[in-house]
């Protein structure tokens, strides 16, 4: 027998990982090629571990951004309301502490 | 620690199914763990999107690509370019026919623009071999409200309120329906969802039991708790596997997770739903001739009353509704019977599914609100006629329906409009005709369906819908008389008042509408023995037109009998004697100079 509860805690554990199709907040990292050559994925990979380990309201997506190369790997924060943060030549360990500055604004996912 | 990324939707309804989508599905899976991705971005397979035509259909997000008529070997391009390097492939995304403009999100293609989805709210959206999937859509969360906060008297009333009329065509008003079923005294009663889609070229059950199966069990466990039944039967036809498989996995899903069995949700409500399959016959459409087919009988309706709310399968009292009008239940539960309702028109709430078929550029599955105008189904979702030809009818309702000519594009599609207009909504088979489709043709291609599939118990269906099409052949022949139009009106009164149950009392319909709005083709045949569209090959003669004719020797070539003869430049001739009308010739005719 399944409780009122437990069908919630379902649907709460369930829609974390669909958020990805009905993204709030977005953090855009470039990943074209100049993006991926100058270490992108590598911070795509890092930033989509911190948004699930801290169960961020956060949807990490990959573009190709159009910025000069000098500044890659590009990261972007666009938040559900259209503000947009452009931070260039980001390192993993860098990403990192943007998430932690945009943990506030996102909030926690429900359930998380 | 989940690390996914990117949900890659792949289409898995019958349509899509049918174009490929599982070789699709599969090169994508591949083409990811080549490219180290498979951890990044997970495959899902759902129900069907609706724009069969693009089919296969693949959507990607957190972006909301819309790809479509995807192939396994566009499947590394998309892997590499959007999934990898985040660029959308452009060449690979739906294009406005008109504008032939790439449109990157499925929100702003015309086909979905003017839609509505409430009834298939889950379809395309989520994975239906999935129950968490639907319970993260909050599923279940109606049922969960009804039965542990609401008696069955308030549940009822909600649905009344909500103004849900019966989607299989009829449209009488659910809530009453409910509330008969609840009314009659008896330990045991059912629910039973009629899934027998028979209408040729329906599908909108079917994709919704493919897409969103769940919905289905939630609405008919509601009915359940509201009349009082504890077992539930949905009777689908066999040649739905895609549905049958999915619904079974859903049906054991609920089992395991304690959301059908006994005690559902800690209260004293137990209900189960079984399948039961029929072997497509369209007369088991028909509520009594449905159960008679669930209790292993043979599939004929008898004498109502006793209704089935009162006395339906094996002798107790029976709720039937269609697979439509359950799934518009836990929506209404859920969102209170206001928001439906402020949806559609005053008589007619809500949307209405619609398979979209025939002659138009946008195949498919459709849902609009109640009330839209047929021009707008036509022209803005189905995306016109195809080749710049010219609108002629529109069928609706199916064999029991009726068809509306040009001037009426504008009639809302409701219930009571339609049948003001001279059709009805039925199911919901909408079928676009073009200036090359003979509307005697087309009444004796719905009353040929209708005479096969008449179950013949009753004289006036069995015997008069075997003369209605025999008149029909002899019109379409050439062989028809003034005397026959009479007579073909004469008998369908008599077969519509006559006949024992809905399939024998809606088969003229077809008849007397084209009759109706396009009488003036069934003169043309009868007095000048001449089909206007072109069709009735009878009718037909085929002639060269010497002074446009160029002796190229295309029609020579292409005639299948070697009916055409003549010299290189000069104008060719056909041997009427030979010559059997195949159409092969004017097909070919660079100049247009054959006429038939």
């Amino acid at each position: 027998m399944l409780t009122v509860a437990e069908l919630n805690a379902i649907r709460d554990r369930v829609r974390k990982q669909l958020s990805i199709r009905e993204p709030h907040h977005r953090l855009i990292i470039g990943v074209g090629t100049v993006g991926i050559a100058a270490g992108a994925r590598e911070v795509m990979v890092t930033a989509m571990e911190e948004v699930g380990r801290r169960g961020l309201d956060l949807v990490v997506i990959g573009e190709d951004l159009a910025m000069p190369a000098s500044d890659m790997p590009v990261v972007k924060f666009v938040s559900a309301n259209g503000e947009e943060k452009v931070y260039t030549k980001v390192t993993a360990a860098e990403v990192c502490e943007i998430i932690d500055s945009l943990a506030d604004t996102v909030g926690k996912l429900p359930g998380a | 620690m989940s690390l996914i990324r990117s949900h890659v939707l792949v289409c898995g309804g019958t349509g899509c199914f049918s174009s490929g989508c599982k070789k699709v599905q599969d090169a994508l899976q591949e083409a990811l763990e080549r490219h180290d991705l498979a951890n990044e971005v997970k495959v899902v397979e759902t129900g069907c999107f609706g724009f069969c035509k693009m089919g296969p259909i693949v959507m990607v997000y957190p972006e909301g690509a819309f790809y479509c008529q995807i192939k396994p070997e566009d499947a590394e391009e998309l892997v590499s370019e959007h999934l990898l390097k985040g660029r959308i492939v452009e060449r690979l995304l739906f294009k406005e026919p008109v504008t032939e403009e790439a449109v990157p999100l499925f929100n702003d293609i015309g086909f979905y623009k003017k839609q509505r989805r409430i009834a298939l709210r889950n379809c395309g959206a989520i994975n239906p071999e999935s129950i968490e999937e639907y319970i993260a859509h909050d599923g279940y969360q109606a049922l969960a409200r009804v039965v542990t906060r609401m008696t069955p008297e308030e549940v009822i009333e909600e649905v009344k309120l909500s103004g849900l009329r019966g989607r299989g065509g009829g449209g009488f008003p659910t809530g009453r329906k409910w509330e008969f079923a609840r009314a009659a005294q008896d330990d045991v009663k059912y629910v039973v969802c009629n899934a027998d889609e028979g209408d040729p070229g329906a599908f909108m059950d079917r994709s919704i039991l493919e897409g969103d199966p769940h919905s289905v069990i939630e609405g008919m466990a509601i009915a359940g708790y509201a009349i009082g039944a504890q077992q539930g039967y949905v009777y689908v036809r066999a040649e739905y596997p895609i549905a049958v498989e999915r619904l079974s996995k859903a049906i054991k899903q609920a089992r395991e997770l304690g959301i059908l069995g006994k005690n559902i949700f800690g209260t004293d409500f137990s209900f189960d739903v079984g399948i039961r399959l029929g072997a497509g016959a369209f007369v088991c459409g028909e509520e009594t001739a449905l159960l008679a087919s669930i209790e292993g009988h043979r599939g004929t309706p008898r004498p109502r009353p006793p209704y089935p709310a009162t006395k339906g399968l094996w002798g107790k009292p029976t709720l039937l509704n269609n697979v439509e009008t359950f799934v518009n239940v836990p929506y209404i539960l859920r969102h209170g019977p206001d928001q439906f309702a402020a949806v559609g028109t005053e008589t007619s709430k809500g949307t209405k599914v619609f398979a979209l078929a025939g002659n138009i550029n946008n195949t498919g599955l459709v849902e609009v609100p109640m009330g839209t105008t047929l021009r707008e189904i036509v022209y803005d979702i189905g995306g016109g006629i195809p080749g710049g030809k010219a609108f002629k009818a529109c069928q609706t309702g199916g064999p029991s329906g009726g068809c509306l000519p040009a001037d009426l594009l504008d009639t809302p599609v409701d219930y009571d409009s339609l049948i003001a207009a001279g059709s009805m909504m039925g199911s919901g088979g909408l079928i676009v005709m073009d200036e090359d489709n003979c509307m005697v043709d087309v009444a004796r291609f719905f009353l040929e369906f209708t005479q096969e599939e008449s179950c013949g118990k009753c004289v006036p269906c069995r015997e008069g819908t075997k003369r209605m099409l025999e008149i029909l052949e002899r019109i379409t022949e050439g062989e028809g008389t003034e005397a026959d139009i009479d007579l073909l009106e004469e008998l369908a009164e008599v077969i519509s008042k006559a006949s024992l149950c809905g399939l024998g009392q809606t088969a003229p319909n077809p008849v007397l509408a084209t009759l109706k709005f396009f009488r003036h083709e069934y003169e043309a045949h009868v007095n000048e023995k001449r089909c206007p569209a072109g069709v009735c090959q009878a009718l037909l003669s085929y002639h060269i037109i010497e002074a446009q004719c160029k002796g190229c020797g295309l029609c020579k070539r292409v005639c299948p009998v070697g009916a055409i003869s003549g010299e290189v430049r000069q104008p060719h001739t056909i041997d009427k004697n030979k010559c059997i009308k195949c159409g092969a010739c004017v097909a070919k005719c660079p100049f247009k100079a054959i006429s038939r």
